[in-house]
């Protein structure tokens, strides 16, 4: 698989997990179709902490992976 | 279009589909869990067809929302990524 490939294989991945994760987190029931405005909100706000806390540990693993060669394990 | 960009197409083709039977499952069990409670009969109730079609539309409006915002974020760290590259 080219690394092309696998970044975007990883993308869909996380984009797919943040659906799941942020739909337990943010919808409570199912009365209605549409969001509610508080549902709608969480979502967003589900996403960016999705998104930073992707962020975070990319750069702890890239820090780690810096500090102690490619073989270096976690802990 | 060049061998290359033909695999990546048909790469890219496959992965639609296995998301959306994965998506279609894990809609089917999650909406399933959440509204069939009662087994006295072997069609859904009425409040359980309310029920599962609001829980599949809602989570298509929300996968929406989420695609939406997605999208603004990844376009975002592109353009960060575009400034840092660039010499000041």
């Amino acid at each position: 698989m080219s690394g092309q490939q696998m970044e975007l294989e990883a993308m869909a991945d996380m984009f797919n997990k943040m659906v799941d994760q942020c739909f337990k987190k943010c919808v409570a029931e199912y009365r209605e179709s549409d969001l509610s405005v508080g549902e709608s909100t969480c979502v967003d706000r589900c996403v960016h902490k999705y998104w930073g806390a992707h962020q975070k540990v990319q750069d702890i693993l890239q820090k780690q992976m810096q500090a102690g060669g490619p073989s270096a394990r976690p802990m | 279009m060049d061998q290359d960009q033909a695999r990546m197409l048909a790469a890219l083709e496959e992965m639609q589909m296995r998301d959306s039977l994965r998506t279609f499952n894990g809609l089917v069990e999650r909406c399933f869990t959440d509204c069939v409670t009662g087994f006295r009969s072997k069609s859904l109730t009425d409040g359980e067809d309310k029920c599962v079609t609001a829980c599949a539309e809602k989570f298509f409006n929300h996968a929406r929302r989420v695609g939406q915002r997605f999208g603004e974020l990844s376009q975002k760290q592109q353009e960060d990524l575009m400034k840092r590259m660039q010499p000041k």
